[in-house]
């Protein structure tokens, strides 16, 4: 197997990073130790075998590697862009502890992910057919990796998606110096080679397809934007932090003028800072994150946390938002200074309002809320025995299955918001789940 | 700066590099300019009859995503002509007198061409011959290079005729291609040489296209097995000249093979040679390295106290010798640096499937955690020359409790029982 120059045109132009040449993939690969039970696989929630996969780079076996790859996680280029791999699998490398820089998992895993798809049609064995036919909803990763997995398995697939655009929030959602939408785009219809059936643009009703399949995975993602629940927050000039995100992944008009405006996004997590990326580089004159907690409960990756900063942001810590004002629209936000309590149900510290410090108020012209998302209960609320805790859909954590046998669920509307590793392994893990079911085998 | 001239076979130079015969040393206007940047001397691409050399030439061996960790060669001597080689020859020697000049020499087994190629040699003014008896490839086919090096009584004796020929020192290139080059060097001796220059390349086919089938160097849709060089044969070289070093030969020794740094050529200088010549460092870095051959050179003399390089010849032979000399009751076992390790634990499987089951795996805090099992460790060193942490895996002398004995004194007391 010769390495061929990487492949252009799918749309890595406008990513961050640009995608590894063979002899820097090589090269890399090299460095290598190969671990013994190896940390950075521990640190994948796929499991990819990282350290195989890798050393496939560098014996030549590009072809090996992907399957290494794509039988942990089908939808491993998405991943190899969107992972915070300095969290996951780099982030446990052994060799900064010899002072040298971790590997670059990611980018050696975008590099044979961006080698396969050059090839043609993924390389999976399919089961013979089992005459089970299976309905997915969401094309999203979660979706995606269920119906691949149930195609190796031998099952019929049926994937509905009310977008006309596949692959849910990695096309949608997720900031563009990540991945383009193309490349999301581009690996759904790379994988569909393995024959699920993709409907877009249709709103279905999971009630009706329990009916005549038999099984369902649910694949929803997160539909509702949490509010602030303060006074102005109907204002004009108050928005969702997914509204900007997606409609500037969709090349629709923004919500709001960001150009030249000063902006408070309020919230600490990746979709606040993915916001707050994406409103400098629209324009905006100053950005300001507002959290309620310290920075050591941020749920924001601290690689991300970094961008932000390096691109001029600031960060308000230990505040939170009282009130929005403004005549006609958005003149500020007031907020009141917190401290940290005792720790909560997520074993986070609590914030609590300082009774020592009155509340500021901070003028501004747009407020940003990226403050999480809960399930859309009109699609899954007439299931029977369905059961949704918190926003999220309640399943066995073995199997993917809801309270009603016939349907199973995974990624964001199971786990309230998580990475697209999650999703996909969820989604591939509630495959295995619905195939014992419908074979009526043990799992 | 320590005093780096040595004085080889009779011949004083400037210091103990020089640049071996190879496509270095083709032209006179190469070795002029590696004169000017500090090399001590240089033999001459080797002159032999008239040759056509082939396009492409070399193959390279890349490890660890470094490229030549060792290259081979087809080429063939010079593929200039005589006159010319001889004109440029004597112009080097009159614009730098001071700087050894050799002339490699290769001929079929015909005495008077010997004879002929000798004299027209020193008329250039050189400082000595050498004697190709080495090159492995090409030219062995028409009875030349090692095809007499690897024969005792073809090198004695045509040794014997060039030296007859001569009024200059006589050096001969050995072939590491042999079973004992101790036999060679003894013949050549016999033969008269006035000094040893070895090793010559190793004879080897560097790799093979996959897709193709045809192996490298490729000319056209066939190749031809070459001679190795470059850091690779560096080991095999020690070898061979510590070998010659103590084969009675008593032959001043040029010490040749994967010599890239000042630390090689120390090696070279401790197993007994008093020079040391490069190429492959050369063909990949150029003439510059040589500052730093003689700059890293002359701060170790300084920092060990020694008057020059001569002080260091031969100084690592008292310690090797036979294996029945060794000492069987000397015991070192592995000793893991705890807080070095970083928990990669590639000793666990390289002891238990290549050692002996001497290193032990368990997680604590997510972290592999690795342990020497001392009852098992033999003291092989396998895992403290895998681990990639520097110093963590060190192999620590322990007390065996048994009096010092080595295979010998075993033998030899068997036979007195009897």
């Amino acid at each position: 197997m010769t390495f061929a120059r990487r492949p252009g045109g799918t749309g890595s132009g406008e990513e961050l990073r640009p995608a590894m040449e063979p002899h820097e993939a090589v090269a890399e690969a090299a460095r290598c130790i190969y671990c013994e039970d190896a940390p950075c696989a521990r640190g994948c929630p796929a499991g990819i075998d990282v350290a195989s996969f890798i050393r496939k780079i560098h014996t030549g076996n590009l072809r090996g590697a992907a399957r290494v790859l794509l039988e942990a996680n089908v939808l491993s280029a998405s991943c190899a862009r969107v992972c915070p791999t300095e969290e996951l699998c780099s982030g446990r490398c052994v060799l900064p502890g010899m002072g040298v820089r971790a590997i670059d998992i990611g980018q050696l895993q975008r590099f044979v992910m961006e080698w396969a798809m050059e090839q043609g049609p993924p390389a999976m064995p399919l089961a013979s057919d089992t005459g089970k036919h299976v309905a997915v909803v969401g094309a999203g990763p979660a979706g995606i990796a269920c119906a691949v997995e149930l195609r190796r398995l031998g099952h019929r697939v049926s994937v509905y998606d009310s977008r006309q655009q596949p692959g849910g929030l990695v096309t949608h959602a997720i900031a563009t110096h990540k991945i383009t939408p193309e490349v999301a785009v581009h690996e759904v219809q790379w994988l569909a080679h393995t024959g699920f059936e993709l409907h877009l643009g249709q709103q279905v009703s999971p009630a009706d397809l329990g009916r005549d399949h038999d099984a369902v995975f649910l694949g929803l993602g997160l539909g509702h934007a949490r509010r602030l629940e303060v006074d102005g927050e109907d204002l004009p000039g108050v928005v969702d932090a997914m509204d900007i995100i997606t409609a500037l992944r969709s090349g629709r008009p923004l919500p709001v003028e960001l150009q030249d405006r000063d902006v408070v996004v309020i919230g600490g997590g990746n979709t606040a800072t993915d916001a707050a990326l994406l409103c400098t580089q629209q324009g905006a004159q100053q950005v300001t994150m507002v959290y309620r907690r310290s920075a050591a409960e941020m749920p924001a990756y601290a690689s991300e946390l970094a961008l932000v900063r390096a691109r001029g942001s600031a960060l308000l810590l230990l505040h939170a938002p009282r009130c929005i004002f403004g005549r006609s629209q958005v003149e500020g936000v007031e907020l009141q200074p917190m401290r940290l309590g005792d720790p909560d149900g997520s074993g986070r510290r609590r914030p609590v309002p300082r009774e020592d410090a009155p509340p500021t108020t901070l003028p501004c012209d747009v407020v940003v809320r990226a403050l999480g998302q809960t399930v859309d209960l009109d699609l899954p609320g007439r299931i029977e025995g369905l059961r949704v805790k918190r926003g999220r859909i309640v399943v066995d954590p073995r199997t993917g299955r809801t309270g009603n046998p016939k349907y199973f669920a995974g990624g964001d509307c199971v786990n309230g918001g998580r990475e697209v590793v999650h999703a996909a392994a969820e989604g591939q893990r509630a495959a295995r789940g619905m195939h014992a079911t419908i074979l009526g085998q043990e799992v | 700066m320590a005093d780096l001239t040595v004085k080889f076979a009779g011949i004083s130079s400037p210091n103990p590099f020089w640049l071996a015969s190879a496509p270095p040393t083709n032209t006179g206007e190469q070795v002029m300019r590696a004169f000017d940047m500090g090399w001590g001397g240089a033999v001459w691409k080797t002159l032999s009859d008239p040759i056509v050399n082939v396009s492409s030439r070399l193959a390279g061996v890349d490890h660890g995503g470094r490229r030549l960790m060792g290259m081979n060669n087809i080429e063939l001597s010079t593929d200039r002509s005589l006159e010319l080689n001889l004109q440029e020859m004597t112009q080097v020697k009159r614009r730098f007198p001071q700087h050894p000049l050799v002339a490699s020499l290769m001929q079929a087994s015909e005495r008077q061409a010997w004879v002929d190629l000798a004299h027209r040699a020193q008329d250039t003014g050189c400082d000595a011959l050498e004697i190709n008896f080495g090159c492995p490839h090409g030219m062995p086919e028409r009875g030349m290079g090692a095809a007499i090096g690897q024969v005792p009584e073809y090198t004695r004796e045509i040794t014997a005729w060039v030296k007859e020929a001569t009024r200059l020192p006589l050096l001969v290139k050995l072939t590491p291609n042999v079973s004992d080059v101790a036999y060679i060097a003894r013949a050549a001796a016999e033969g008269g040489a006035d000094g040893l220059t070895l090793i010559n390349t190793v004879a080897s086919i560097t790799g093979v296209d996959l897709d193709t089938f045809v192996p490298r160097p490729r000319v056209a849709n066939r190749s031809s097995h070459g001679g190795y060089c470059g850091p690779a044969v560096k080991p095999i070289a020690l070898y061979q000249v510590a070998r010659v070093a103590t084969s009675g030969a008593n032959l001043p020794i040029g010490g040749v093979g994967g010599i890239a740094t000042w630390r090689d050529a120390v090696e070279f200088f401790l197993l007994g040679a008093t020079t040391v010549q490069i190429c492959t460092a050369v063909m990949h870095h150029g003439y510059r390295i040589i500052e730093d051959l003689c700059d890293g050179l002359s701060g170790y003399l300084d920092d060990k106290g020694l008057p020059g390089v001569p002080a260091l010849c031969g100084k690592a032979l008292p310690h090797l010798g036979a294996w029945e000399e060794l000492d069987l009751s000397y015991r070192v076992v592995a000793s893991i640096n705890q807080e070095r390790c970083i928990g990669c634990g590639v000793c666990f499987p390289a002891c238990r499937d290549g050692g002996h089951h001497a290193i032990s795996i368990s997680r604590t805090d997510d972290k592999n955690q690795v342990q020497v099992l001392e009852d098992h460790c033999v003291g092989c060193n396998l895992c403290s020359l895998i681990c990639p942490v520097r110093d963590c895996i060190t192999m620590r002398e322990v007390a065996s409790g048994e009096p010092s004995r080595t295979w010998r004194e075993v033998l030899a007391r068997r036979e007195t029982k009897q």
